[in-house]
């Protein structure tokens, strides 16, 4: 739903999909009946069950993945298949094309607001990539999966599939738990942390130094995104009155709170943080309150026909 | 030796190698906060509110690769934490949920913080279980973490009436399931058949990868293979 667009296409046009470990949700596949129309999928799945249950597959592979791919690659050490380096080099050259749309820019010169995807892209900076990253659901999932460049298995944690909003905080604890002395932060929205604020004191009795960044824009955004494209801009009950003061409320659990309102404090702020080792912080970020996430698959399109910004 | 059901519970834990049970204590299950209060090798995170202690356990579990335990009491406890077991039944993250009930002989009979969890929580576990008598306590917990983990993870949810808890029986400890399989190569495909055969020339090929990757400990594999076949990761 919220892809790249060189990602959606290079779907829409490959002539083979090797799904692993996938199982062809609604959210990645758009309209199943303009989904991949030019390949034969190939599916390597542990569960039987999954197997063409959403999509027809050409070729099912039941198995761990980790013993099917090691096969494969068995495969490819002691026979002479390889692929053909030209094509995929042409395929390459496609991709690139499309992903010079740059379909992920922003505003990065706003001077009055913060940009949510900003926020993000310090945090990836600043923590080079290896924190471990929680979210509850909406907009602020949505970036966190864009900008944060997650390139190690079990950094970024979050509710994919039941989409639960309030999921972040409280697995962030069970996290930081696992693993005291890595950098845990809670990337979320003020609608999302209020589900589970309670688990703040949990944090305090367990002393663990989350950083929660909240992504304040006022209103339930992804709720708001869809008012606005698809319900003439009928803002029914997503704007949220009556906000609490969230530095004072981290306060009260006995943590460390902080409001960003300028663009040019961002860095800063996000470094003060991370460099309270032994501290909750909860940070609050008001931020552009009409931002929308882009690219955008609406609901019974294909992966080619996407909104971009 | 004899045991309670509680003690047999702690004991149980403690052979699995659990290191933190995220939970919350009510009437149903404090036997079971009576035993893990006697004892050190098990951690109990007190959450405020059952919601949060399956999320906590799910966050463990997702970045440990380790199943989550959770313990929660009847009825509301067991209400409160169904939308965390959902959360990790749609993305097949492993979690061994324990949520007290009401004595055996009051099953039924709209009780004090009754409701029917294993009716419940049928429809967004991997398995669940009601265990009815002590004899079957530490067998049932033994066969849980290993459906929760095993295959395709998923949460499994242990259902256990108070009474079950204050029994005392002799007790070992089951070194295996009794009734579990083995899991062994459990791999079908047509490639073995066909291995000649080329089922298709690709020019333009993606590899769409999903959860099972990261939960079947394939990503450096992933990797691997991906590298050796000339593509690059990933497609952003």
């Amino acid at each position: 739903m919220h892809g790249t667009y060189e990602a959606n296409l290079a779907m829409h046009h490959c002539d083979v999909l090797i799904a692993v470990g996938a199982r062809f949700d609604d959210r990645v596949t758009g309209n199943i009946a303009k989904f991949c129309p030019q390949a034969q999928i190939v599916h390597i799945d542990e569960d039987p069950s999954s197997i063409s249950k959403n999509v027809k597959v050409d070729i099912p592979i039941v198995g761990h993945c980790d013993q099917v791919l090691s096969e494969m690659i068995h495969l490819l050490r002691s026979g002479d298949i390889r692929p053909d380096a030209e094509a995929i080099a042409r395929w390459w050259e496609q991709i690139n094309e499309w992903r010079a749309m740059d379909c992920l820019k922003y505003d990065r010169a706003a001077s009055t607001v913060i940009k949510p995807q900003q926020v993000l892209e310090k945090l990836y900076q600043l923590t080079g990539g290896k924190a471990f990253v929680t979210s509850d659901v909406g907009q602020h999932q949505m970036w966190t999966a864009q900008f944060y460049k997650f390139d190690q298995p079990r950094r970024w944690i979050n509710s994919g599939g039941l989409g639960t909003m309030g999921f972040g905080l409280p697995a962030a604890i069970g996290v930081q738990l696992a693993y005291p002395n890595e950098t845990v932060v809670c990337i979320t929205g003020e609608g999302s942390i209020q589900m589970c604020i309670q688990e703040l004191a949990t944090a305090k009795q367990w002393r663990t130094p989350i950083k929660i960044i909240t992504l304040n824009n006022g209103y339930l955004g992804m709720v708001r995104q869809w008012q606005e494209f698809f319900y003439g801009n009928r803002y029914s009950q997503s704007y949220l009155e009556s906000l609490p003061d969230f530095v004072k409320l981290a306060e009260a659990y006995g943590h460390v709170g902080m409001q960003i309102t300028r663009p040019q404090d961002v860095e800063g702020a996000l470094r003060e943080a991370l460099a309270m080792k032994d501290r909750l912080v909860f940070m609050d970020f008001l931020t552009d309150k009409t931002e929308n996430v882009y690219p955008m698959i609406p609901a019974g399109a294909g992966q080619n026909e996407m909104l971009l910004v | 030796m004899e045991l309670t059901g509680a003690e047999i519970f702690v004991r149980c834990l403690i052979e699995e190698g659990v290191e933190y049970v995220f939970g919350y204590p009510g009437g149903a299950v404090l036997n079971l906060y009576d035993a893990l209060y006697q004892q050190d090798q098990v951690k109990h995170v007190l959450v405020r509110h059952e919601q949060g202690a399956t999320h906590a356990a799910d966050g463990y579990a997702r970045a440990t690769g380790r199943p989550g335990v959770v313990l929660v009491t009847s009825g509301p406890g067991a209400t409160n934490a169904v939308t965390g077991i959902a959360t990790a039944h749609l993305d097949s993250i492993p979690l061994v949920v324990f949520t007290g009930q009401v004595p055996t002989a009051l099953i039924g009979n709209d009780a004090f913080q009754e409701v029917d969890a294993v009716g419940i929580t049928r429809p967004c576990v991997k398995h669940n279980f009601l265990v009815k008598d002590v004899a079957d306590l530490a067998d049932t917990i033994k066969k849980a973490f290993y459906i929760a983990m095993t295959g395709r993870p998923g949460p499994v949810v242990v259902d256990i009436p108070k009474d079950v808890t204050s029994k005392r029986i002799n007790f070992t400890i089951p070194k295996k399931s009794t009734s579990v399989l083995q899991s062994g190569d459990q791999r079908s495909s047509d490639t073995d058949q066909e291995g000649g055969k080329s089922h298709a020339i690709s020019w333009r090929p993606v590899f769409y990868t999903g959860g099972g990757v990261i939960l079947g400990n394939a990503a450096a594999r992933l990797t691997e293979l991906t590298r050796m076949l000339g593509f690059q990761l990933p497609i952003r």
